[in-house]
């Protein structure tokens, strides 16, 4: 079903979703296991199936856990969106992003991730995260703009 | 520091050097393949569950073992508490023997309407005691003989024999299971209460100094 190439994209997107590498390999397996099982009803759609089964078992085991973030219902009408090519013009560099990577939500991470690695765009990243297009822009906005303050304050910082 | 790019080649860069490793990659695609044992390579995870599943059902029959025995324990000390009562009740009472004589066969001939056979322990030898007879008795509201001796210091012991439920019986201090007698004082009379061939003995006298 899942040849090495897919495996190792879907780890990627295991290693997203997850803090540690040990948890992402445990939902990948758990995952493969889940896809065995219950195989997609159409085997060329079977990354999107996976990564389906992967966000539903991470999140899962979140909300046994309660370490879920339950984010208040918005109206995503009413909050400031930035597109997805906003995030282009942001230049980082790995430490920067290493330190940016751990203060970001699962979510947040998860939208990142889809639209860097996976090349999707805003519109399918909704289709993916259950959530409206306007939500996605939402989030997309807030982390561009915290993006943006960690380079002007690492700047203000190496310039000092 | 290294040198910013864009944020999406650096995410790139970041998840372009993210593989499973080879014993990984062997297990996910050995999983795969059909006939695959799924018993050896399910998450660790699943395999700690199922071993404290395991762990707390052996425990939970042991504790139950143990608490059967202490419960067993329990009620097979009850019992001979009591039995130890009232033999040393008995003793001190001294009634009339209704048999007498230091023939232990002829003394044995008079309890014929007992539902058994009265045993000759070999508890009784190796002190040269006297035989003076006996009488019918009760031991828990069984039909029991009672034998007296004359020990070599002067003193009467009373010993019994009686029969119990096998469920009771279970419950005392077998020879043949190798344990000893259990040992009891009660109103100043030493009782030592043991089985013996299925039959309960009872040997009651005065504690020496």
């Amino acid at each position: 079903m899942f040849d090495q190439q897919d495996l190792n994209r879907l780890f990627r997107y295991c290693c997203a979703l997850c803090d540690a590498r040990p948890d992402a390999y445990d939902l990948l397996q758990s995952a493969i296991e889940r896809c065995i099982r219950t195989p997609p009803d159409d085997p060329e759609r079977r990354i999107a199936y996976a990564m389906r089964v992967i966000r539903n078992l991470h999140y899962d085991q979140l909300r046994r856990q309660r370490v879920v973030v339950f984010e208040p219902l918005e109206d995503s009408s009413q909050l400031p969106q930035a597109g997805m090519d906003s995030l282009e013009s942001i230049m980082i560099d790995r430490d920067e992003l290493e330190h940016a990577w751990r203060r970001m939500t699962t979510v947040e991470r998860e939208i990142i991730y889809l639209w860097a690695v996976e090349g999707l765009s805003a519109a399918e990243i909704s289709v993916q995260l259950e959530r409206p297009r306007g939500s996605v822009l939402s989030i997309v906005h807030r982390m561009r703009k915290r993006l943006q303050t960690q380079n002007s304050n690492t700047d203000r910082a190496s310039q000092a | 520091m290294n040198n910013p790019t864009s944020l999406k080649q650096t995410v790139l860069e970041r998840f372009g050097v993210i593989e499973l490793d080879t014993d990984q990659m062997r297990t996910l695609v050995d999983r795969q393949t059909p006939g695959a044992s799924q018993q050896a390579d399910r998450p660790v995870r699943a395999s700690w569950l199922q071993f404290g599943a395991a762990a707390a059902i052996v425990l939970t029959l042991i504790s139950v073992w143990f608490t059967g025995q202490w419960y067993a324990a329990r009620e097979g000390n009850g019992l001979m508490v009591a039995i130890a009562d009232e033999v040393a009740a008995n003793h001190l009472k001294l009634k009339p023997l209704e048999v007498e004589g230091s023939d232990l066969d002829s003394v044995f001939g008079y309890f014929r309407d007992l539902d058994f056979r009265l045993v000759a322990t070999p508890r009784l030898g190796g002190i040269d005691r006297d035989l003076l007879g006996g009488r019918y008795c009760s031991i828990q509201g069984i039909a029991a003989a009672q034998l007296r001796y004359r020990e070599p210091d002067g003193d009467l012991s009373t010993w019994y024999e009686g029969m119990l439920p096998t469920a009771q019986l279970r419950l005392l201090p077998s020879i043949e299971r190798g344990q000893t007698p259990a040992e009891f004082y009660v109103r100043g009379i030493r009782v030592d209460i043991w089985t013996e061939h299925g039959v309960v003995f009872a040997a009651a006298r005065s504690v020496r100094p």
